[in-house]
């Protein structure tokens, strides 16, 4: 089918709305429009589309507007639209399941600094098994390179004991780096979009032949 | 009382005065909590964004231990209770799930409870009211209940995910004059604050505008990601912001628990001003 958008005349894809409609759990196909969502959207100002747009764009399979659009990174997740909607559907799940989309394919997210903070943050629970706040903050900078933003908030945070210098471990981080896994090979090329991702697929490979050794030592053991 | 308890990563860290008066309060109040062992991060609002498979994952796991426990388990951080309610409810839909993320069936039953809703249980109201020593008398704050907590109502709904009350109910219970206003479960931006500081600002001065136009001296939540929020984005004069609580530290301070203890230090905008009315 073909549609017309701010950009021209547009050609659909179906197979891409049944992917989202899939992954998000969420029957897209039902949403008529109404606009609550939009109405109800703490974060709706700050979007190039409103959130009932990004709906639109879903259901119709017009691919490159909603995977390139900045509201499915600006959605704070807080559900408002979710419990008012009255077709029963959870946007926030759309705009999650948007998100995964636009990463795996390795395209290049509209919000980058809202990306980076996502990646940084399952980073570092890949690492330790829990979120390491100050680990994370340094992830993040080198992400995207802005290094002075909130020094003066971090230092008052540490001066009040509320950054922990050093992170706490989990017996058992093998499984969460196990289910975090997907991050890379499922990224297009790797995945490597910057320095970081690069420096964690190396930490992985070496996490992982390290997995390997020490699981044929307990078996050589046993 | 003996419940399991999953602190999550911010009350290790930057909710560090959530965690220490929450201890102090079920100690007062003859609350046993026990710790989940070795309980991993639940994700927060990162963990779908690769696969929404992996973000229920995270919560899967913590929910097998608490359920090799047997013990309803408290989870204090909205964050946290958010994902673990809903990674119940989604293992429950989608019966492939709990094979495929080795979930025991228990885990889906474990009762999950949130610092609010435990408050408010009759039997932890009546050993509040019998152990109070100073009630809260001429204390103004404004009740933040914030997103996670309340919605999605399919999965939380501890309470009326538009119009709640629990909150209110225990300061009132506490002494204090909760005010009446229509910002209670706007949301404050969440992670957006660490990347889109001009998003969350713009949400949080409407926030504490809101709760001051009521007439109100300090804002109460029981999330440290609302708390943080609310604290460190509010913009203007430094000596004019809105001093933001934990509702565990107001309950400490009824209770008579000294403030170090309490973690009141810990405020980055102080709220002494908000104690002394």
């Amino acid at each position: 089918m073909k549609v017309m958008t701010d950009e021209g005349v547009v050609e659909t894809d179906a197979a891409f709305a049944k992917q989202v409609a899939a992954e998000s759990a969420q029957p897209i196909e039902s949403c008529y429009q109404c606009g609550k969502c939009t109405a109800g959207c703490p974060t709706a100002y700050a979007m190039d589309l409103a959130p009932s747009q990004v709906m639109r764009a879903a259901q119709l399979g017009l691919k490159d507007l909603a995977l390139g659009s900045s509201s499915i990174w600006l959605c704070a997740g807080c559900e408002t639209c979710a419990s008012r909607c009255p077709r029963d559907i959870d946007l926030s799940r759309v705009n999650k399941a948007l998100t995964a989309i636009c990463l795996r394919e390795g395209r290049v997210p509209k919000e980058r600094g809202v990306a980076a903070f996502h990646k940084s943050f399952l980073d570092s629970v890949s690492h330790w098994g829990r979120a390491h706040e100050f680990e994370l903050v340094g992830i993040l900078k080198t992400r995207t390179r802005k290094f002075f933003t909130d020094l003066d908030l971090g230092l008052a945070m540490v001066q009040h004991g509320k950054l922990a210098i050093l992170p706490e471990r989990i017996k058992d981080v093998r499984k969460i780096r196990k289910l975090l896994r997907q991050r890379h090979p499922q990224m297009k090329g790797g995945g490597a979009t910057d320095i970081v991702d690069v420096a964690e697929a190396v930490v992985d490979r070496a996490l992982d032949a390290y997995d390997k050794v020490a699981k044929g030592d307990r078996g050589a053991a046993k | 009382m003996k419940l399991g308890y999953y602190p999550g990563c911010s009350l290790h860290s930057t909710g560090r005065e959530f965690d220490e008066s929450l201890h102090e309060v079920c100690k007062a109040l003859d609350i046993e909590l026990a710790e989940l062992p070795d309980w991993n991060c639940c994700g927060a609002s990162s963990g779908g964004i690769l696969s929404h498979e992996q973000s229920v994952g995270l919560s899967a796991r913590n929910l097998g231990i608490a359920a090799e426990m047997g013990l309803p388990v408290l989870v204090p951080c909205a964050a946290c209770y958010n994902r673990m309610k809903t990674a119940q409810v989604d293992l429950a839909e989608d019966k492939t799930l709990p094979a495929k993320l080795d979930v025991a069936s228990d885990a889906l039953d474990i009762p999950v409870v949130n610092m609010i809703e435990l408050l408010d249980q009759p039997e932890v109201t009546e050993k509040l009211k019998a152990a109070m020593t100073d009630p809260l008398t001429g204390m103004k704050p404004a009740a933040y209940y914030g997103c996670l907590l309340l919605r999605p109502p399919s999965a939380v709904k501890f309470d009326d995910p538009e119009q709640p009350s629990s909150f209110e109910r225990v300061l009132a219970l506490l002494g204090a004059e909760p005010i009446e206003w229509y910002a209670k479960t706007e949301c404050c931006g969440a992670s957006l604050s660490a990347t889109r500081q001009d998003i969350v600002s713009h949400l949080v001065d409407d926030i504490v505008a809101r709760a001051r136009k009521a007439g109100a001296t300090s804002l109460v939540t029981a999330c440290p990601l609302c708390q943080m929020n609310l604290e460190t984005r509010q913009t203007g004069d430094a000596r004019s912001r809105m001093p933001v609580f934990f509702i565990t530290e107001l309950v400490g301070i009824a209770l008579g628990i000294p403030g170090p203890k309490l973690g009141l230090s810990r405020h980055l905008v102080d709220v002494r001003s908000a104690m002394s009315v």
